[in-house]
């Protein structure tokens, strides 16, 4: 019979691994620190859990772990006093686990259980089959928030022993700092644990269950109404009192019987002769109950047991005569196996491995690129106003390998509104073997004026990485002195100044007429105003008399110093 | 044939599995730790034994408390923030299977064979840190550890604590005053018993390992 019930029971089984001779999941014996079951059906065949969890190892027994710290030039930091600043840069840690049985610890094992169970021919033939597996990954440095701790710090772990888990993160300089710290510890902030489910079958129970109706008949229960309702506890009371009353009796039979299976099952088989569940949502309001009898009547006490609903109505019952049930049956269930261990002191022991921990300068002149800078004098937002239409800066960089990079920056009074203060051209490393000529470029700066044209500086040799943008000219300013009363003593009523210098290809020309006779502001200053490309001070300047009579007398000259006489008339006019 | 009656006054929770005679229990003490053991149901001489006392882990083959605390600075020396990790399990003192057996065979049963842990399992609360004090409130929230605790011998749990600048300044001061201390990492499991009546109960152990205890060991950690 107890064979007949467990085929059955393997029938509805899908999963191949399962059929595969299932231990004895209640009967397990500990030896040399394995928990060790014996298999169904074959009481000297015993199966272990694994026992351990560890880095995997590779070729020389070295762990199969690598804590690269790599730093890298940084480029987009903040401009510092400092000549000395933080490198990026960060860490990458990359290792495999796996869970296993030593070897010889099974052999001790299996020499212990023949040992404690006094049988020679006993065996430990291998690990319990595992049906499905997660692992996490217990570390507060390298799992951070909750999202993270659902996408990295769990997985599907391996069924088989011996398989690995890969594990990979890359980490900010902080935590790799902090986790080279915690490396040099005895037990670092790295714990995996590996959650191993595994099935067996429970004891075999093997009895009856008899209920004597006519004993019922003097139970409370066989006086209740039919539509009386039954909630949870009220059942668990009823088979109390009926039990108490001799009109429901259990009988067990054999070695191994009477276990909380068969109760289980047992409460079951009278549930279902006695009473009939009833949906919640059916009961008039004036029939249910508080929230103390909703809460018992809820699955939290009997729900396990009983399964489906927690209400129940009584079933219309014989008077008299026997009902018996027979149960006989070994169940299949799932238990966890956890294993978790921690990667434990490996600086202590391979901190001077560079296959394990390597610190690296991530400086290949490959990855390396050229950043100028382009920094605009301050008065150049103001001439956008007055002289500059736009600027461009060309950047022009010829490689080692032939090649040639152009790069360029251009600024207008509209793009001007959003400059940062951060325009940069970049160049990349391409062949440049010669570090100290792949530094040199070339650069050319185009102005464009409002109404004079235009400026080219031509190509600038430069190995600098700031091109400093300013203004091609200056303002000079020209004053025009002379003693008025002495020129209107001499008959002048105009004095005309006239001045003229070269504007990048082209001549600006000013001029400026001062009547001494009319009287002007209090200390009244004559000037004029010059923009001179820069590189040029000397302007030519013509200063031309005008008598009463309508007489001209004039002079020309060159002034480099801003100063022009108006009252040194030629004698010889 | 054997012929029982069964007293419904307790019915199990969800009770499966192994049942553990009441009127057998034996506690028995080893190495500073007092072991509780009971036979089985219906094999009088295969005794289980309960949970013993939790304690700090150490590690296989150097012995080394598997506990470790790491806490950093900012510029100028004012703390940033810190990592305690410490990884924990249950299980008899070494040797203690032995020692255990062999009692029970000298005083209680001469033919008793302690076959191993009694099968338990965990409450559903899982792992708890009980306590009023601020280390309670600070390691509650800190706490990154798998949920569900072991329920064999010298299997660990790994619990890993990250602190801020506020929490690490308060770990110190606890890791300086440990008496003070009344955090405590509490486990329960259930396991099955038949008790003298009949009945089948659902009894509960809870292992308890006050931090107090653990921060003593941390600061003697090399």
């Amino acid at each position: 019979m107890k064979k007949i019930g467990f085929i059955l029971l393997l029938a509805g089984m899908t999963s191949l691994r399962l059929v595969a001779q299932p231990v004895l999941i209640e009967e397990y014996v500990e030896a040399a620190g394995l928990i060790c079951f014996p298999v169904y059906g074959d009481s000297l065949t015993f199966k272990y859990l694994p026992s351990r969890g560890r880095l995997a190892t590779g070729a020389n027994d070295l762990p199969e772990f690598s804590f690269l710290q790599y730093a890298m030039v940084k480029t987009d930091g903040p401009a510092t006093s400092s000549a000395i600043t933080e490198a990026s840069g960060g860490a990458l840690i990359h290792f495999l686990v796996l869970y296993d049985t030593p070897e010889d610890q099974v052999r001790k094992a299996e020499n212990e259980l023949r040992r404690k169970l006094k049988r020679r021919e006993l065996v430990l033939t291998g690990p319990v089959e595992i049906n499905a597996g997660k692992f996490m990954l217990v570390s507060s440095l390298l799992v951070d928030g909750k999202e993270q701790k659902e996408l990295i710090g769990t997985g599907i772990a391996p069924v088989f022993q011996n398989s690995k888990v890969a594990f990979s993160f890359l980490v900010e300089p902080l935590k790799a700092q902090l986790l080279m710290e915690s490396f040099k510890m005895n037990t670092p902030d790295i714990s995996i644990t590996f959650d191993l489910e595994f099935s067996g079958l429970t004891s075999a129970y093997n009895g009856q269950l008899v209920v004597d109706w006519s004993q019922v008949q003097h139970s409370e229960y066989a006086h209740e109404s039919v539509d009386a309702i039954f909630y949870s506890r009220d059942v668990e009371k009823t088979f109390g009192s009926l039990v108490q009353n001799g009109a429901i009796r259990m009988e067990s039979y054999g070695k191994d019987s009477i276990a909380s299976d068969l109760l289980t099952v047992a409460y079951d088989r009278l549930l279902k002769l006695m009473f009939d569940p009833v949906r919640p949502d059916s009961i008039p309001p004036e029939k249910t109950r508080g929230v103390l009898d909703e809460i018992f009547g809820s699955r939290g006490l009997l729900g396990s047991l009983v399964g489906g609903s927690d209400i129940y109505k009584k079933q219309t019952i014989r008077t008299s005569g026997k009902t018996v049930v027979q149960i006989n049956s070994r169940k299949l269930v799932s238990r966890h196996h956890l294993l978790t261990f921690n990667i434990g002191d490996l600086h202590k022991r391979y901190g001077a491995d560079a296959r394990i921990f390597r610190k690296a300068a991530i400086d290949d002149p490959t990855y390396q690129q050229r950043e100028v800078l382009v920094n605009l004098d301050g008065s150049i937002r103001d001439e956008f106003e007055n002289m500059i239409n736009s600027v461009s800066v060309t950047l022009r960089k010829r490689h080692q390998n032939g090649d040639e990079t152009l790069r360029e920056m251009f600024l207008s009074q509209a793009s001007l509104k959003d400059y940062t203060g951060n325009a940069k051209m970049i160049y990349l490393n391409k062949s440049d073997a010669n570090r100290t000529d792949w530094l040199q470029y070339d650069y050319n700066t185009q102005w464009h004026f409002k109404r004079d044209g235009s400026y080219s500086t031509g190509w600038v040799s430069a190995n600098t990485p700031v091109i400093n943008l300013h203004t091609p000219y200056k303002y000079r300013r020209i004053d025009l002195m002379g003693d008025m009363i002495a020129l209107q003593k001499a008959g002048i009523v105009a004095v005309a100044v006239d001045i003229e210098y070269p504007f990048f290809g082209n001549t600006r020309k000013d001029r400026m007429t001062i009547k001494p006779g009319k009287p002007g502001k209090d200390n009244e200053d004559y000037s004029l105003e010059a923009i001179l490309p820069l590189g040029t001070d000397k302007v030519n300047y013509k200063v031309t008399w005008i008598y009463k009579e309508g007489k001209k007398v004039a002079v020309s000259g060159e002034d480099e110093y801003g100063v022009i006489l108006i009252d040194e008339i030629p004698v010889n006019n | 044939m054997k012929t029982g009656l069964i007293i419904f006054l307790f019915l199990p929770l969800s009770l499966r599995g192994q049942l553990l005679e009441e009127s057998s229990r034996v506690a028995i003490p080893v190495k500073g730790t007092t072991v509780v053991v009971y036979a089985m149901a219906d094999c009088a001489h295969c005794y289980y034994y309960l949970p013993p006392a939790l304690h700090v882990s150490q590690r296989h083959d150097t012995h080394v408390l598997e506990a470790s605390f790491i806490s950093w600075e900012q510029e100028g020396g004012s703390p940033a923030g810190g990592i305690f990790h410490v990884l924990t399990d249950w299980g008899l003192p070494a040797h203690g299977e032995d020692s255990v057996q062999a009692t029970l065979r000298k005083r209680y049963d001469s033919l008793a064979v302690l076959s191993g842990p009694a099968v338990v399992r965990a409450a559903e609360e899982g792992i708890r840190i009980v306590g009023k004090d601020n280390l309670s409130t600070l390691l509650t929230r800190s706490v990154q550890r798998a949920h569900v605790p072991p329920t064999t011998p010298g299997a660990r749990m790994a619990l890993s604590f990250r602190f801020d600048a506020d929490g690490v300044q308060e770990f110190k001061r606890c890791l300086r005053e440990p008496e003070g201390v009344t955090a405590m990492l509490a486990v329960t499991y259930y396991y099955a018993l038949r008790s003298t009546r009949g009945s089948v109960l659902d009894r509960p152990v809870t292992l308890q390992l006050p931090f107090k205890t653990i921060l003593k060991q941390l600061t003697v950690t090399p």
